[in-house]
């Protein structure tokens, strides 16, 4: 089994606090990796780091070739699409000006696809992304990750905060999307997750706490309250 | 009726160049968060190509004005374009400490230049008859200068719109404003467009520069440090990142100052801008036509 | 920490005694200082230096400690020596009641000024700043209000108590000073090391944690604005003493704008700090045009000579020097400080914010 991307030794410092200690990953390719953890344990920096947004030391190679010092642009030309957390849509572009930001030189637009996966954009191509609802508006992030062809697709709790209809239908589009696709994904609905992922791997306090398949996922209960239980007692701390 | 048309044409003169220095700083600091302190320089120190030019010319003819305006112009933007590429650009994964630094820096060293060149006091600046009079529009006498300052800014105002709404770089730049990490997020190298957009903001002070000499007739080497402030104003009241927003807050600024130093008394006008200011902001932090993000 | 508290007071209280022997001394200046050290030229020039210093300290109140990039302090330092001129010049209140007069001037002005400013945040709140501060330099300049306009204004000397005035007085003037910068440190040590200095540095690491805590990030703000903008008027006012009247670069941009210069070379955050950028920033605004005119023609070219005597030039380089070749000396300072804060408030909490991502 090849690999897509591996990481070794990552350590991540935001400001004066480390978030990341040391973090080794393989995210296999072909396949969808899952990362689950608590709030707070680095799951959008593990994210944001391998884009290049972040600081980082540490070995990130993609595909063969090391991403060291190349600055995010330049990690997104050689293959790896991004779906941030909150959408980060354009909000005062319209939806066909958010697409053709993902354009790229030397490389076809997938329009056809696109709106295959999502023909309620295409009616809404001269609406202002801001004016779109939250469901809408990850459709469109979805979209500009889609849009081009990558070799890996990065998606950041691409559920948080949709009414439940609408997970489904973002799940329906990632279904699609993975059959084509390496998949990196932060996803802390456990239905959303048990749909999709193939690899999983449990963060904690910026380390792997514990890295598996699927079946990781099958004791629902009990990994929903080791997430929900730390959620409530961090809410309360400082 | 004749001064009150005069200083309503000398208001919109005035805000015109606000809005040459303003518009520019507008889009560098919405795509990156950059204050330049050095744009005042910048003026300043096109103006004086513009003066040297004019006097190269010896006779003050309007070809060598508009020789003077192209010149004064491309100054601002090659020094921007240096200043960028030289100074601000190893300063970007710094923070805004860093830049502003950066920018006061070489705006103190634009302006000794400019002392060093041509000494403290006032230099003049030579203007054709046609452009230091004035001509009869619909009875009203008129001053060219105004004009001219008002068309330049009006002719910027459409290009910058139609760079920004019709052109993949000012798509990339509208976007930029609102989230340039997302942008990059995209495989697009924001500081390529930025460099662009400093430049600009470079040629329009430059523009602004020549046109400054025009209307008040000579060059000084702190010119530049009055126009940049009240383009501070002018983008705070307009909203950050907003062009129309830009625009109508430079007009605003200019007629408020110059009726009220007139009709009021010396200073009221400054001090009325200043209450616009704070009016605004109790108001509407956001500016005339700030929404995170939108600027056309 | 516990010794610091102790040993830093102590320190101070030292440097202070010994600066108040300085006009007893009779050292030579080594091109610092215009003479030797117990002469009245040069008890002059670091009566100056002193205000500059204290001034840079009300600085790092906001700057540093609060993270108020505030673009317009020097508005409040320039109300301090216009208000007290003037009101010295115009009417006939006493030196003393003209100086308590003019302190609680700016505290008003400052109070109505920051209410507006701490409406925005950011840069904007720079902007608007700076922009409240050029207005004030305008007014000044254009001579407006009777401030004298580029020329400045000078105090009749009989309003002036008899120990300030003539040459064989300026020790007293010195002390005057020194009085001044000593009142500033401590009051802003008070605020430093209060709990009031804690919550600032709070808003000021992170605002949003600060709110959801339930602080009033605005009050704070608000009330550490009004006690850095009374004590510059301070300032202003022993400038005024220390010069005989004020000039026009009392309030002008580019005073503004070396406050935060002088801040950040002595590292921002630090009281100390700032009070040690204060005194690089006076020796080398006042000494640099000295250097130039001190060089003969002869021993170095014209060109150099005429270099070195125009200060902005240097400035401006030495700015680019201190951003580019000493980026630790401006950035890293600051940061230490902020790891040292935050070390000390961390805590067991580890969650990291939304807005630290941003």
């Amino acid at each position: 089994m090849t690999t897509t991307l591996t990481i070794r030794g990552l350590h991540t410092t935001i400001g004066t606090s480390q978030i990341l200690h040391g973090l080794d990953l393989d995210v296999a390719a072909g396949r969808t990796t899952v990362v689950l953890g608590r709030n707070g344990v680095g799951k959008t920096t593990l994210m944001r780091s391998i884009l290049g947004y972040l600081d980082h030391t540490g070995e990130l190679t993609f595909r063969g070739a090391s991403l060291a010092g190349l600055p995010t642009h330049q990690r997104v030309r050689r293959g790896i699409a991004y779906v941030p957390e909150n959408r980060d849509v354009f909000a005062g572009l319209t939806v066909a000006e958010n697409l053709r930001l993902a354009e790229r030189r030397g490389a076809e637009p997938r329009y056809e696809l696109v709106f295959d996966l999502f023909p309620e954009l295409k009616q809404r191509l001269a609406q202002t992304a801001g004016s779109l609802s939250g469901g809408q508006q990850q459709m469109v992030s979805l979209a500009r990750g889609l849009l081009v062809e990558s070799h890996l697709l990065i998606v950041d709790e691409p559920t948080k905060g949709l009414a439940p209809r609408v997970v489904k239908e973002v799940v329906a589009v990632l279904r699609a999307v993975r059959e084509q696709s390496t998949l990196l994904m932060v996803e802390q609905n456990l239905m959303a997750a048990g749909e999709l992922a193939d690899d999983v791997v449990i963060l904690s306090e910026g380390r792997i706490a514990k890295t598996g398949d699927r079946r990781i996922l099958a004791n629902r209960e009990e990994l929903r309250r080791y997430l929900s239980v730390a959620r409530s007692a961090e809410h309360g701390v400082d | 009726m004749d001064t009150f048309f005069l200083i309503l044409a000398t208001g919109l003169s005035v805000g015109a160049l606000y809005y040459l220095l303003a518009s520019g700083l507008s889009l560098i600091f919405g795509l990156m968060d950059v204050l330049s302190f050095a744009h005042g320089a910048l003026l300043t120190f096109s103006a004086y190509s513009a003066i040297m030019t004019m006097n190269w010319f010896g006779a003050a003819s309007t070809g060598a004005l508009l020789a003077a305006i192209v010149v004064s112009t491309l100054v601002g933007g090659a020094v921007a374009f240096l200043v960028e590429w030289l100074f601000l650009r190893p300063m970007y994964a710094r923070g805004h400490l860093s830049q502003l630094l950066v920018t006061m820096g070489i705006g103190l060293v634009l302006i000794a230049a400019v002392t060093i060149g041509f000494g403290p006091d006032p230099r003049s600046m030579p203007l054709p008859d046609n452009v230091s009079g004035s001509i009869d529009v619909f009875g009203v006498l008129i001053p060219v200068s105004a004009l001219v300052t008002v068309a330049a800014a009006l002719l910027l105002h459409a290009g910058l719109m139609a760079f920004l709404r019709r052109t993949r770089h000012g798509l990339i730049v509208r976007a930029g404003v609102e989230n340039a990490d997302m942008v990059r997020g995209l495989g697009i190298d924001v500081a390529k467009s930025f460099a662009m957009v400093f430049t600009i903001g470079g040629l329009a002070a430059g523009l602004a520069g020549a046109l400054a000499l025009v209307y008040v007739r000579a060059g000084t080497p702190h010119l530049g440090d009055t126009y940049l402030i009240y383009a501070f104003i002018v983008i705070v009241i307009g909203g950050i990142g907003s062009l129309p927003g830009t625009l109508i807050a430079a007009a605003l600024v200019g007629l408020s100052q110059q009726f009220a130093n007139h009709y009021l008394t010396g200073g009221a006008g400054d001090l009325l801008v200043l209450a616009l200011l704070a009016l605004m902001l109790l108001a509407r932090p956001q500016g005339l036509f700030g929404k995170t993000g939108r600027i056309v | 920490m516990t010794t610091s508290r102790i040993v830093k007071p102590v320190a101070l209280a030292a440097v202070a005694v010994l600066l108040a022997l300085v006009p007893y001394t009779w050292f030579p200046g080594f091109g610092l200082l215009p003479d030797y050290t117990g002469a009245a030229g040069s008890l002059s020039l670091l009566s100056k230096v002193m205000i500059m210093a204290a001034l840079a300290v009300t600085f790092d109140l906001l700057l540093g400690q609060s993270g108020l990039m505030s673009f317009g302090h020097v508005l409040y330092f320039g109300v301090g020596a216009y208000a007290f001129a003037m009101l010295l010049a115009y009417t006939s209140l006493t030196f003393w009641v003209a100086a308590a007069l003019t302190v609680l001037l700016t505290a008003g002005l400052s109070l109505l000024l920051s209410l507006v400013a701490l409406r925005v945040e950011n840069i904007a709140y720079s902007m608007v700043t700076l922009a409240f501060a050029q207005v004030g330099a305008v007014a000044v300049a254009r001579n407006y209000f009777g401030t004298g306009g580029e020329s400045g204004l000078r105090l009749p000397t009989e309003k002036i108590p008899a120990l300030f005035v003539g040459l064989q007085n300026t020790p007293n003037v010195y002390w005057f000073s020194l009085a001044t910068l000593a009142v500033v440190v401590t009051a802003a040590a008070l605020v430093v090391r209060s709990r009031f200095g804690l919550s600032l540095r709070g808003t000021r690491d992170n605002a949003l944690r600060m709110r959801v805590l339930g602080y009033n990030v605005y009050g704070l703000r608000l009330a550490v604005s009004v006690v850095a903008s009374t004590l510059a008027g301070l300032c202003g006012v022993a400038y005024v003493v220390t010069i005989g009247g004020t000039d026009p670069d009392a309030v002008g941009l580019m005073l503004a704008l070396s406050l935060i210069f002088m801040v950040v070379i002595g590292g921002s955050g630090s009281l100390v700090g700032a009070a040690i950028g204060g005194t690089v920033y006076a020796f080398l605004d006042m000494r640099l045009p000295a250097v130039g005119d001190g060089l003969d023609a002869g021993s170095v070219p014209p060109l150099v000579a005429h270099l070195l005597g125009e200060p902005d030039l240097l400035l401006g380089v030495i700015f680019l020097i201190v951003v580019f070749v000493a980026p630790k000396g401006i950035v890293g300072i600051a940061e230490a400080a902020v790891a040292k804060v935050r070390a000390r408030r961390a805590g067991p909490l580890r969650v990291v914010l939304e807005e630290d991502f941003r």
